[in-house]
């Protein structure tokens, strides 16, 4: 009886053990990771992590809108580890509503300068892990069809030749076109970079919702002169499509790729673990392999030989910290809604 | 079909039942009979098919309590009563065929399918339908998807059957068939059945008790000879059968009762305690009338003197109109008597039997 | 012989206490919390600590209530339903209370015990008279009003109230009147006005185009029309976006033929001259969108009326002749007004559709905003601003409901029944000319339409590189398919078919399950319910998955991550066309026909599946494909909730779309349109057809 008891109490004292420390044991193995880039990128970069660390990855794709949308969303319960890409904005504002944690990765000494810690916080919230150059491409059927001369600049955009010819998307709903935006106005000044949008306006062919549809209708035809990443164009132009990447010659802006780790990470090792791989030489060397063109920030890794060298461009300093900020971005939305969008064309 | 030992009497007790603000039923006390045929008369929208639903369970009381048999259903939905319905539109099932009709209820019970089909084929043949159950109802006949619906309410036994106007779809001549019919299979089952008609000579024909509803109250509940010949207001009276209504005074002649109408009177030919003294009402039934020459040479005590305003021949009878003092009288005479021209002056002699004094 | 059920009058067999049983079986034997990582990855300790009963917590109240009403000393009292009803009701809320203190994730054991309260509940209010005093009615009802609040209102409540707070979440109501007069909003508010009506009129006009020539003109076509008229609703959205571009793009074949023959020195305009034709981007814009979203819902609208114009009583058509009236007077007096609530039902799913598509206007819209768009990029576009989202995301609701309000207005309260219990045989007579040859023609326009749309989608599969490259090559198939199960595009198609299969059945149940008790049963909030079932339709799919997310992400209902709640969010939003094709179907059927099946003792449940279910067949049909096809085909509102385990075919195509993979996305969209087909011949199949559905001859 009396040993019978025993058992009772250790089980009990277990079992009440049990309910106050829940286990995680099972999770330690596992990293959830929100990725905004290119598919074939995010679940070759997702294998090749989980294999060599065998850490047992669960990755979601979504655009970096979105991405930003569902971590904030879940920001009471987090379900996701990491967010590995996307353009830095989002990771930006991520960053200052106090979504992301800091994390200072030993591999930084090999990431370029203006890419360690690139986001409006400045808290080592965020780390670049590519570069892609902001430019346009031209369908080069089209214009030799037209009998139009190749366009080297920005400001020959405007020419009256080109009515109707060019698609850029629309700031209000394309992070790609608020970055031109924030270019434009970081080239020539705010007032300026408006009377250029503004002439631009009368060649539009139209404002499209994704950043990427203006290179991808250049390379179908659909326009002749689309406005966008140079990177996402170099891999249209790669699969064969008619056109012809330009950085434009009065100089252009570029888009950082972040990486981010989401504050309350169930599985903060292991996110940390793949900051360190995703920076190192290995694991930017990834994107060539799934033909993405972007530049690595990992000044060790290769540079594939479709990207654009950052050295053949004529780079503006891209301010992040001050173009990244909720304000400054309201602020030239708002003023190409008021301004520029209801001209007539 | 054997005789159905357990058919149950239905009570209701203070029953309302509301519809939104509106009352439909309002406080109804009544009891039906084991094994009676009871119909609900009535004019449309006085409430005769909600009693009918109250009873199948398809509408439950606002307040009050329904008892069937001893039970107390009330709450009880209407799957849980042991009560068929017959209904106005046969509501037979487009996707099943006439042997599935009729079986469907068994079939609910769990009834075997070979035990079925007798069972079927048994009640098929006490409505005369013997062989038809293998056809869909759009094969049917109006008189034979009638049929049908009777068959499958019977099928089940029940303590009580309804019927809510189940002839009004078909020609008068199928209609007296089909009556004759249900008050055979209610009689030879003996199951407490309640009809719904606005017909009156339906109510009469069939029914052991016949009661008469008007906007939502029982106006009187009685044999049929009694709601005919004893009507206790004027709305019953007109409402079963035409009645000549006439404003009256009874004064005592003798022991006898007559209503006095200043120069004119009517006996009643009945002993003034049975009527009572005072003003009255008195509904004469237009069959009770004879219509006399002005140079008839008998007394014409008792008898109204009137202009003929219109005379209509309808075979077994001709129907007249008649001014009296200003009232028109409706009077039907057979058409073996002789006939009177519009204009002619008359007499009407009344039959006592067709005169009901009604005290309102 | 009697008939009466005896197990009423055994105690322990009373419902009540059946229902407490099954409670405290799932007590013991099922988890009372979610389980962080799903039921097959939780650890034993995980497991343990998710039983109610290994510690003090919300589960507590359950037991307390199931043994109460096991041992129920007031068996045998007049208020014992009171007693039950009271102490139901009050675990059931005291639960949601405790959990959303303590934080505790409700999981499946919760979800069992409070069904079984709502067990109890529901027996307790129809003992009390409620609907009829059918438990199974009164059930339903307590269910709809339960599910439609937490898996409705609530998530998008979250949403909305976030129109009054500023970011830093202070209360600013000024920022919804900001937002509402802000600049250019008024013309996105009529752009997706006008589109909706447009489109509205348009659906509804060749839905019933459609049904009448199937039913009415020949039979000789029928399987091929059927299959013409639907082919859209199973295309996965971005598809039929991207084929209309292939067809009449500035670069498509349209225009390319239209050069030939009138564009510079084209046939027809001689050589060296001027042609009146040049190469324009017309497709993008009002006509773009147009096209696209009639395309996408007139297969709404036929499958609605399809099922209602094969009922009619022809009887009323022939009744109709016979006093002397024209076959154009019949059509236009007697057939359109008896098809009054399928045409009034399909027009308002068609305008909401419309409003709250955002598929196609980003593909297609050019310039062209309209509120659903807007929305969309509120939250995932250049800056997240849900207070914007939130504002246009009410305007849209708001025109729902006048729209809503409107179809009610003119349904009205006349009578449509033509489905009686009495037998009523023949067949159709001649529809006129005028309306045979009008039929004819559009049908013919849209089979050449779809055939060269098909026909196109098809071919980019198996073509190198859409636009650049037309070498035919199997490619795409064997990078999609040829790699094991575990690669390419198997996983998300498994897991589709899967989500499908459960949430299509599920949907078309509750869907006709809320038809059923809204049109035949009295009860309080009849309308809001009905009204509730239409939100999830009626919102773009973006906003009801970031408020699903933003709802079900935390204690008591934590669901986020899991399967279970894209099936729900699946049934809630595809749900609204099962009402509507329900609804429909009710208002043909003669309610004397369930009375005559319950007084015949068969009880409501076994009413409806052996009555209502077979006689609104084709509803069934319809509710079932298209629920089918929209949890295959959804986008927008799943793209918030899938993770690594439950990615989607559609979420995979989108992906392959934003890399630029056309011919990836497109063989993929050509093997789900193919294997929809089949299932959907399958559904028919199986479902059969129904005596009261009547073709000519």
């Amino acid at each position: 009886m009396h040993k019978y008891f025993k058992y009772g109490v250790v089980v009990a004292a277990a079992a009440i053990a049990g309910s106050f420390n829940p286990s995680t044991t099972n999770a330690a193995g596992r990293l959830a990771i929100y990725c905004s880039m290119q598919g074939d990128w995010c679940q070759l970069a997702s294998e090749r992590f989980g294999k060599q660390f065998d850490v047992k990855v669960s990755m979601t794709r979504n655009g970096s809108g979105s991405t930003y949308a569902k971590i904030l969303a879940e920001k009471d319960n987090p379900k996701g580890d990491i967010w590995y890409g996307g353009t830095l904005d989002p990771h930006s504002q991520a960053g200052v509503n106090d979504l992301l944690v800091s994390y200072k990765s030993p591999l930084l000494s090999e990431i370029g300068k203006p890419y360690q810690n690139p986001a409006t916080s400045q808290k080592n919230h965020s780390t670049g892990i590519y570069v892609g150059i902001l430019g346009f491409s031209v369908n080069t059927e089209m214009l030799k069809q037209a009998g139009l001369a190749m366009p080297k600049c920005w400001a020959d955009l405007t020419k009256p030749e080109f009515k109707g010819h060019v698609q850029v998307a629309s700031p209000q709903s394309s992070g790609t076109a608020y970055t031109a935006t924030a270019t434009f106005a970081q080239l020539w000044g705010e007032d300026k970079a408006f009377d250029y949008f503004k002439s631009l306006h009368k060649n539009i062919s139209q404002y499209t919702k994704s950043g990427s549809a203006p290179g991808k209708n250049a390379a179908r035809g659909e326009v002749m002169i689309g406005i966008g990443f140079l990177h996402d164009h170099a891999k249209e132009k790669a699969k064969g499509f008619p056109i012809e990447l330009v950085a434009p010659c009065e100089g252009t802006g570029y888009e950082i790729g972040g990486m981010s780790i989401i504050k309350g990470a169930r599985n903060l090792d292991n996110a940390k673990k793949f900051v360190d791989w995703a920076l190192s030489k290995e694991g930017q060397e990834v994107a060539a392999e799934v033909s993405a063109f972007q530049v690595p920030t990992n000044v060790n890794a290769d540079v594939p030989k479709e990207a654009i060298r950052l050295e053949n461009v004529k780079l503006i300093n891209y301010d992040f910290i001050v173009y990244g900020s909720e304000e400054k971005r309201k602020g030239l939305i708002d003023r190409w809604v008021k301004e520029v969008k209801p001209l007539e064309r | 079909m054997s005789h159905n030992s357990s058919s149950a009497k239905i009570t209701f007790r203070n029953v309302v039942k509301k519809f939104g603000d509106l009352s439909v039923i309002k406080n109804i006390e009544l009891d039906i009979e084991a094994g009676s045929l009871t119909t609900i008369l009535g004019p449309s929208g006085c409430g005769k098919t909600t009693i009918l639903r109250l009873i199948a369970g398809l509408e439950l009381p606002t307040s009050g309590q329904i008892f069937i048999g001893d039970e107390d259903v009330s709450a009880l939905s209407a799957s849980q009563r042991d009560v068929s319905m017959v209904f106005q539109s046969y509501a037979l099932f487009p996707h099943m065929n006439v042997g599935e009709n009729v079986g469907y209820g068994m079939k609910i019970q769990g009834m075997a399918a070979e035990e079925r089909t007798v069972k079927v084929e048994e009640a098929l043949a006490s409505v005369g339908l013997s062989g038809l159950s293998a056809r869909y109802i759009d094969q049917l006949s109006g008189g034979q998807q009638q049929r049908v619906a009777v068959a499958r309410a019977l099928i089940l036994e029940p303590k009580v059957m309804l019927f809510d106007e189940p002839l009004s779809n078909l020609d008068s001549k199928l209609r007296r068939n089909m009556r004759e019919d249900i008050r055979r299979l209610q009689q030879e089952t003996g199951i407490t059945s309640i009809y719904v008609t606005h017909d009156q000579s339906e109510a009469l024909s069939v029914s052991d008790q016949v009661i008469v509803m008007d906007e939502g109250v029982i106006a009187q509940i009685g044999s049929p000879h009694t709601l005919y010949q004893k009507p206790n207001s004027t709305f019953v009276a007109t409402f079963m059968g035409d009645a000549n209504i006439i404003d009256g005074n009874v004064i005592d002649e003798g022991g006898n009762a007559v209503i006095d109408l200043g120069d004119e009177k009517i006996f009643l030919s009945r002993p003034t305690g049975e009527v009572g003294l005072g003003p009255i009402i008195a509904a004469i039934r237009p069959e009770s009338m004879t219509l006399k020459d002005t140079d008839f040479t008998g007394s014409t005590d008792g008898m109204l003197k009137g202009r003929v305003i219109s005379q209509a021949y309808v075979g077994v009878a001709n129907e007249y109109s008649i001014d009296w003092h200003g009232q028109e009288l409706f009077c039907v005479v057979s058409a073996y008597l002789p006939a009177f021209k519009p204009g002619t002056e008359i007499y009407i002699s009344i039959d006592p039997l067709g005169i009901s004094p009604i005290h309102e | 012989m009697t008939l009466v059920n005896t197990s009423v009058h055994n105690p322990w067999r009373d419902p009540v206490r059946l229902w407490s049983f099954f409670g405290l079986f799932s007590y013991f034997l099922i988890p009372w919390q979610g389980l962080e990582y799903g039921v097959f990855d939780a650890t034993p300790d995980e497991f343990f600590v998710a039983y109610g009963w290994s510690s003090i917590n919300s589960s507590t109240i359950a037991l307390a209530a199931f043994i109460a009403c096991l041992i129920r000393p007031w068996h045998s009292w007049q208020k014992a339903p009171i007693i039950d009803g009271t102490i139901s009701a009050f675990a059931g809320v005291a639960i949601f209370f405790v959990a959303t203190v303590t934080k505790e994730p409700l999981g499946y054991g919760a979800a069992l015990q409070i069904f079984a309260l709502g067990g109890i509940l529901s027996m307790a209010l129809a003992r009390r008279g409620f609907i009829q005093g059918d438990p199974f009615m009164t059930g339903s009802v307590l269910f709809i009003i339960v599910a439609i609040a937490i898996f409705v209102f609530f998530p998008v409540s979250t949403v909305f109230s976030k129109v009054l707070f500023a970011k830093d979440g202070s209360f600013t109501p000024d920022l919804f009147f900001d937002n509402l007069f802000s600049f250019g909003i008024g013309r996105t508010v009529w752009n997706s006005l006008r589109m909706a009506l447009t489109v509205g009129v348009a659906t509804t006009i060749l839905g019933l185009t459609f049904s009448l020539f199937v039913t009415r003109v020949t039979k000789r076509f029928h399987g091929a029309i059927r299959i013409f008229s639907i082919l859209p609703i199973i295309t996965p959205p971005f598809v039929i976006g991207l084929s209309l571009i292939l067809i009449f793009g500035r670069n498509g074949s349209v225009n390319d033929v239209l050069l030939m023959l009138f564009g510079d020195g084209g046939i027809f305009i001689g050589a060296g001259q001027d042609g009146w034709f040049e190469r324009s981007p017309y497709i993008y814009g009002f006509w773009g969108i147009f096209l696209a979203q009639t395309l996408s819902f007139t297969p709404i609208s036929f499958m609605l009326l399809v099922g209602m114009v094969s009922s009619i009583n022809p009887a009323l058509e022939e009744a109709s002749l016979t006093m002397r009236s024209s076959d154009w007077q019949t059509f236009r007096y007697v057939t359109i007004p008896l098809l009054r609530p399928g045409i009034a039902n399909a027009f308002l799913l068609a305008v909401i559709a419309s409003l709250a598509d955002f598929g196609n206007p980003l593909v297609l819209g050019g310039d062209y905003d309209v509120l659903a768009t807007e929305i969309y990029f509120s939250i995932v576009g250049a800056q997240l601003d849900y207070p914007r989202a939130a504002t246009l995301g009410i305007i849209l609701l708001f025109f729902s409901l006048v729209s809503f309000t409107i179809q009610r207005q003119w349904i009205g309260k006349k009578s449509y029944v033509t489905v009686t219990g009495k037998g009523v045989g023949g067949t159709f007579q001649a529809l006129p000319r005028g309306i045979v040859w009008g039929c004819t023609i559009i049908v013919v326009i849209w089979v050449i339409f779809t055939t060269m749309l098909y026909g196109s989608i098809l071919l980019g599969g198996f073509v190198v590189n859409w636009g650049a490259d037309y070498t035919l090559t199997l490619s795409h198939y064997e990078e999609l398919w040829t790699r094991g199960f575990g690669y390419g595009a198997w996983p998300s198609f498994l897991t589709t078919l899967g989500f499908a299969a459960v949430g299509a059945p599920l949907t078309a149940m509750v869907g006709l399950l809320i038809a059923y008790v809204t049109t035949r049963k009295q009860f309080f909030g009849r309308n809001v319910v009905d009204f509730g079932a239409m939100i999830c339709f009626a919102i773009p799919g973006t906003v009801i998955g970031i408020s699903y997310v933003i709802a079900f992400n935390t204690a008591p209902i934590l669901m986020t991550g899991s399967a279970v709640i894209i099936v729900i969010s699946f049934v809630f939003r595809n749900m609204p066309v099962g009402i509507r094709t329900g609804i429909s179907a009710l208002a043909q059927i003669d309610p004397s026909l369930e009375e005559a099946s319950l007084t015949q003792r068969a009880s409501s449940i076994r009413t409806i599946f052996s009555i209502v279910l077979p006689l609104m067949r084709p509803a069934l049909i319809s509710a079932m494909v298209f629920s089918f096809v929209k949890s295959m085909t959804t986008v927008s509102a799943i793209i918030f909730l899938v993770t690594a385990d439950t990615q989607v075919a559609t979420t995979y195509i989108l992906g392959r779309v934003e890399d630029g993979d056309y011919g990836q996305s497109i063989s993929y969209g050509s093997v789900l349109i193919v294997s929809m087909l089949a299932v959907i011949i399958l559904i028919d199949k199986l479902v059969g057809k129904s005596r009261t559905e009547r073709t000519k001859v």
